[in-house]
């Protein structure tokens, strides 16, 4: 049987990458990306009392990242909200690079809510139906549903580009 | 799926692809669970200090996403300091700014203005000049945060000032309101010069906010166009 340590090597070399991008999708920056995710692995394997298979270890890491990323915007809501004001006063000039060398899709995700960030990462990026995005959230299927039309507008008016329909299920 | 969910499920593929590959040490890691384990198998307590939250300067007034900001207007004084914001999140810096602002809000409500991160591991605290806080600060600090940096700014209004003129412009919602600006958030610069004022609603109200309230305070004015 996998101990705990070799599982979470295990974890990291064949699914790191894919948790990290998640990740990424859900904070929008890759340094970010890296602290939420040792920190859902530290949490993970912290408080497991036996070793699990790769795939239910990645389930569990999965859920914790998504927690970690919901109470860490709540935990970090007040820098973030001066980060516009602080960068719009000219000092940050690397900052303006660095924004520019971000996609515009991820920036278009920075007018979100966490919430509705996460469920549009996990609808469109995990491609998990809306009940299960519900369940991810600890949410009913129509906050879900509101939070991606909300979402869904406002991607369609940074991204410039016209939205055409309501939210449907993932094609299987 | 209609074309512009196929979109953005496209874009986030592309763009979850622009990162690179795991960059943190998984040994390092693997040591830090099993001291944590071993920690919580013993009962110990000394492990990591605790993460007080952080109490969310800007009061969300309503419950309506807040679409991207088109417009600010006012801008602080040119000669102002601005720290760098780092872009990840620092556990530990966090925390640090959390005991800051637990000593200042508590102990030195006269003096503290407010607290945020620097380039690096630096936090930046404003306050009124007070060598008593600051000893006691920097006693905090090299006791409890020994790695992170302190540099302390000079600031003209106390967070308790900006609290008070924050809460006079709350109360006036509903004359806002019927201005045809819905506020959607007010906050408190950390620097003390000002008070952040977020709103939804067409054009440029930043001539009205110094008609009613003076130029006492600095107002910055976030415009939010309507959604949808």
């Amino acid at each position: 049987m996998a101990t705990g340590g070799t599982v979470l090597a295990e974890l990291v070399r064949e699914r790191g990458v894919a948790l990290k991008r998640y990740a990424y999708l859900l904070c929008g920056d890759e340094a970010e990306a890296e602290d939420l995710l040792q920190e859902a692995l530290l949490r993970a394997f912290s408080r497991r009392s036996s070793a699990r298979a790769v795939d239910s270890a990645e389930a569990y890491v999965r859920k914790i990242l998504l927690n970690a990323f919901l109470d860490q915007t709540r935990r970090h809501s007040r820098w973030r909200q001066l980060v516009p004001w602080l960068a719009a006063e000219g000092s940050a000039g690397s900052h303006a690079d660095d924004v520019a060398l971000r996609s515009d899709m991820l920036r278009a995700l920075d007018v979100l809510t966490p919430r509705q960030r996460a469920s549009v990462v996990l609808r469109f990026y995990e491609d998990l139906p809306v009940a299960v995005v519900a369940d991810r959230l600890g949410c009913a299927e129509g906050t879900v549903k509101r939070h991606l039309h909300d979402a869904m507008t406002s991607l369609a008016d940074v991204l410039g580009v016209r939205n055409g329909g309501d939210v449907d299920e993932p094609v299987r | 799926m209609s074309p512009f969910d196929e979109l953005i499920r496209d874009e986030l593929h592309d763009a979850a692809e622009s990162t690179g590959p795991i960059g943190f040490d998984v040994d390092g890691l693997a040591r830090r669970i099993a001291r944590r384990r071993l920690v919580r198998q013993t009962g110990l307590a000394g492990g990591a200090a605790a993460v007080v939250a952080i109490v969310a300067i800007t009061t969300s007034l309503g419950s309506r996403p807040v679409s991207a900001p088109s417009v600010t207007v006012a801008t602080a004084p040119a000669d102002a300091t601005i720290p760098a914001i780092v872009g990840g999140m620092d556990i530990r810096l966090t925390a640090a700014a959390n005991e800051v602002e637990k000593i200042g809000q508590v102990q030195f409500k006269d003096v503290f203005t407010g607290v945020g991160p620097g380039d690096g591991r630096t936090l930046v605290i404003w306050r009124k000049p007070s060598e008593v806080f600051d000893t006691v600060v920097h006693k905090e600090m090299r006791e409890r945060f020994p790695e992170i940096a302190v540099r302390m700014e000079d600031s003209v209004r106390t967070a308790a000032e900006l609290a008070v003129f924050a809460d006079r412009i709350r109360s006036d919602e509903s004359h806002w309101q019927a201005e045809g600006l819905r506020i959607l958030g007010i906050g408190q610069d950390p620097l003390g010069r000002a008070v952040f004022v977020t709103v939804e609603g067409d054009g440029d109200p930043t001539a009205a906010f110094t008609e009613r309230y003076g130029e006492d305070f600095m107002i910055l004015v976030q415009v939010s166009s309507h959604p949808g």
